[in-house]
């Protein structure tokens, strides 16, 4: 029929041959992997989906067939609204081969790489709350593969630094994170990018990298805000981003200047380290011990006199005032299998391998206390957190079992002469009867002052009932100093999923690293812990020019499994 | 041609009073209408729902449009008869197999159009007030690569309405769809075999079925940070690539058509 209709249409069909080329060679333009491959239109990943939807992901043959009949991203859509509701109703193992598959769908699809992560590496907890870190590899891998298949980008990056920085602590990972993100998108969000770069340098012990990182970061806003055509809000947005990063590019600067002499002038601490490992019952262990926790007291440092605009260093003050017991320096503790290290995963799999045991939890130090003969402190019933005048005067809460010890009198019995009031107690108590403004500078009294000051509390009776007697301030006999302690008892009975303990032999580390101390403690020990020491468990090896405190205990399977209490370790 | 333009004229009329083409509009309009319901998620999130979502479903709607409209509108005209009393006027039967491709498009261009239309002022709605939004008229360039789509289709479903029933060229035409979508795999798949033969014959489905796959442009439409190296050059050659093809199918269509009894 067609022999005929070409013969009968000659004209006609003669139009078939360059049309026939035209779609050919249309075709085969596209058929180029440069014009194919455009990555918004069919990322490499998508063929990946194709394989294995059909094969080993699980996606049903008409979700298969509807996906790669040119419906992606609406499947992936589908398949998001419904991780959603295994989201809200706690089936986060549901969860994850949704994200395998959405993210083969709609590798472009920048959230689900964002929130697939923190599914993985935050929301996988036991029965109190520790996360699963053996999915943080896994999250880990999920982000490497958004940034590639995302590289222009700098939201897959930033995702990769925060995560490094907040749950890996592998700060070197998330400064280089961040270096990707600023290298490969000249759009980059300043603040999400360039500011966590700088605190990333600065917590990898890097900073004169922090300070310059800061300082490209007020470029970069600046640049910014001089595009054409932004809006207000970027332009505010930067203007706010200009002043955060000066104003922290000027605290490491003043911290940079004064934490070696504060060190050079104070001494180095001893920790004095001590800790108790015990099984309490199977799978239970409680971890107890204490050591010297010294920072810089509440709102003592001073950092000097910033000119108007709060961000330029106008006079450098004078750093660390104070220093003393404090709270709030975390002790890492890590149950692992022996020799335990965490791997790269090349490609992201939802799996992971149950035979694994990995705990990490965080304990607290706190209660960390200290009066002098002639000092001050005050009564209470039960020990905690002194007020915050009394802190920052370096007044401490005692309970009755410390009162006992320091057999002080009230305040208002110290001032006719009961007990006699020493300069730092004298100090102590001006301060508290009459703080300074929040604005004044130097913000404490000077020595120089203190007599004339001591003199005027001694005739003002109803100051010190108001501000010292009603607080319960006593004066103390005999000094009293006590450490910071940290308890906390790990139980893994409840979740044998996630603690499967298949090896047979275990390690349990104790760390107290000072680059995730808190500033008021760096202060004391500097960034490095070059201001602090321990005989027994000072480990400056494991991480070149970083001297942690770390314990590390060998276990069996035996000391974890068995039952009844027992005393795993004590030194 | 004005004889063309008569028929294609009264081929939308007709098709706009088919009740099921307008519940299938109907149906496209409700369930973008529908997209607003996801509530729960960051706005960021929502809107690439929406936007993914509504292509979708224009697309979905535009298809069944499409095969549904393009299959019967020869056989209709012969299973009634009414063929002879046009054919026995001064029309010839390019004509009046041109009038009735016109007509078919003109009926999607309105229902793609009116779709499209509500799509983009949903999501307008959608992102007032909302942060870096991304003006919706760039979503037409998304709606242009899906009425490029369906041209192609239905070229594709008139050229076999002139030699098959309905029902095979229903199948033909979503197996071939669907075949089409899947272009670029048949073309990974021979540049990877092994034997010859398997070679060449995906080889060749990858050059003479239409190419449906190449006309999906939803994903930088959802990721306004990801962006084609060639946004013009890619839509042309799209747009080039569905009037050639559509042009050679009505060609054959028109050659087979008039060598056909009727």
């Amino acid at each position: 029929m067609l022999r005929e209709a070409f013969a009968k249409n000659p004209k006609l069909a003669g139009t078939l041959v360059p049309l026939t080329a035209a779609i050919i060679a249309f075709q085969a333009i596209n058929d180029r992997d440069d014009m194919r491959r455009q990555p918004a239109i069919e990322p490499k990943s998508v063929k990946t989906a194709a394989t294995a939807s059909f094969g080993g992901a699980g996606l049903p043959f008409e979700y298969s067939l509807a996906a790669l009949s040119g419906f992606r991203q609406v499947i992936a859509g589908l398949l998001w609204v419904r991780s959603d509701a295994f989201f809200h109703s706690g089936n986060y193992d549901a969860i994850l081969p949704m994200i395998r598959l959405i993210t083969w769908l709609d590798p472009n699809w920048l959230d689900v790489y964002a929130t697939g992560a923190w599914h993985l590496m935050y929301n996988f907890t036991d029965t109190d709350q520790r996360s699963d870190r053996r999915y943080l590899p896994v999250g880990l891998a999920l982000l490497d593969e958004g940034i590639a298949n995302n590289s222009k980008v700098f939201d897959v990056y930033k995702e990769k630094g925060w995560n490094m920085f907040d749950k890996v602590r592998d700060y070197n990972g998330a400064v280089k994170a961040y270096q990707g993100a600023l290298a490969n998108d000249p759009d980059a969000e300043i603040n999400q990018v360039s500011h966590p770069l700088a605190h990333s340098f600065e917590r990898a012990g890097m900073v004169d990298e922090s300070i310059a990182a800061w300082d490209d970061a007020v470029k970069r806003h600046e640049a910014w805000m001089k595009r054409p055509g932004i809006t207000d809000e970027v332009k505010m947005r930067n203007s706010m981003g200009v002043k955060n990063a000066t104003k922290n590019r000027s605290i490491m600067q003043i911290r940079k200047a004064l934490r070696p002499t504060n060190i050079a002038a104070l001494g180095v601490v001893d920790t004095d380290f001590h800790v108790t490992v015990t099984r309490t019952k199977s799978k239970v262990i409680k971890v107890e011990g204490s050591w010297n926790l010294i920072g810089s007291i509440k709102d003592t440092f001073d950092a000097g006199i910033f000119e108007a605009d709060g961000n330029t260093i106008k006079t450098l003050g004078k750093g660390l005032t104070l220093d003393g017991p404090v709270n709030g320096c975390r002790v890492d503790v890590r149950l692992q299998d022996d020799g335990y290290k965490m791997p790269e995963f090349g490609s992201f799999s939802f799996e992971v391998d149950p035979k694994i045991t990995l705990m990490q939890d965080i304990v607290t130090t706190s209660g960390g206390r200290q009066v002098d003969a002639g000092g001050a402190y005050v009564a209470t019933p039960r020990a905690g957190n002194a007020e915050a005048v009394a802190e920052s005067a370096k007044v401490y809460n005692l309970a009755p079992k410390d009162q006992a010890v320091a057999n002080g009198v009230p305040v208002a019995q110290a001032l006719t002469g009961a007990v006699p009031i020493s300069a730092r107690g004298q100090w102590q108590l001006v301060t508290m009867a009459y703080p300074k403004a929040f604005n004044a500078y130097p913000r404490y009294y000077t020595q120089a002052e203190i007599p004339a000051m001591f003199a005027k509390l001694r005739g003002d009776a109803k100051t010190v009932a108001e501000k010292l007697t009603k607080r319960n301030v006593h004066i103390a006999r005999k000094g009293l100093y006590a450490p910071g302690s940290f308890r906390r008892e790990i139980d893994m009975s409840k979740d044998p999923k996630m603690y499967g303990f298949k090896n047979d032999s275990f390690e349990l580390i104790l760390s107290v690293n000072p680059r995730t101390a808190p500033d008021f403690v760096q202060d004391r020990i500097g960034w490095n812990g070059e201001g602090w020491n321990d005989r027994k468990y000072l480990d400056d090896k494991t991480v070149p020019g970083l001297r942690m405190i770390r314990v590390r205990v060998p276990l069996t399977k035996d000391d974890i499994l068995g039952s009844g209490e027992k005393v795993l370790f004590k030194g | 041609m004005n004889t063309a333009m008569v028929i294609a004229r009264n081929t939308i009329s007709e098709a706009l009073r088919k009740k099921i083409l307008n519940a299938f509009l109907m149906v496209g309009v409700v369930l973008i209408a529908l997209t607003f319901i996801f509530q729960q998620f960051a706005p960021r999130q929502e809107l690439t729902l929406v936007k993914g979502m509504g292509l979708g479903i224009i697309s979905l709607a535009g298809l069944f449009i499409t095969v549904i409209l393009c299959i019967n509108l020869v056989p209709t005209e012969v299973e009634r008869r009414t063929i002879y009393t046009i054919l026995a006027k001064p029309v010839r039967r390019y004509e009046f197999l041109l009038g009735k491709f016109f007509g078919a498009l003109g009926t999607l261009g309105i229902n793609i159009g009116l779709m499209g239309l509500a799509f983009v002022v949903a999501v307008a709605v959608k992102q007032i007030g909302a942060e870096n939004a991304v003006s919706p008229l760039i979503l037409f360039k998304g709606i242009l690569m899906i009425a490029m789509q369906m041209l192609l289709l239905a070229a594709l479903a008139m050229f076999f309405s002139t030699f098959v029933t309905p029902l095979v060229n229903f199948f033909l035409t979503m197996v071939l769809f669907v075949i089409g979508n899947l272009s670029s795999y048949t073309l990974d798949l021979a540049k990877n075999s092994q034997v010859a033969i398997v070679k060449y014959v995906l080889l060749g489905v990858h050059y003479v079925v239409p190419n449906f796959g190449n006309f999906q442009y939803t994903n930088p439409l959802l990721q306004p940070d990801v962006v084609v190296k060639n946004e013009t050059l890619f839509l042309t050659q799209n747009c080039a690539y569905a009037v050639a093809y559509a042009t050679a199918l009505m060609v054959l269509a028109i050659l087979v058509f008039d060598r056909r009894e009727v």
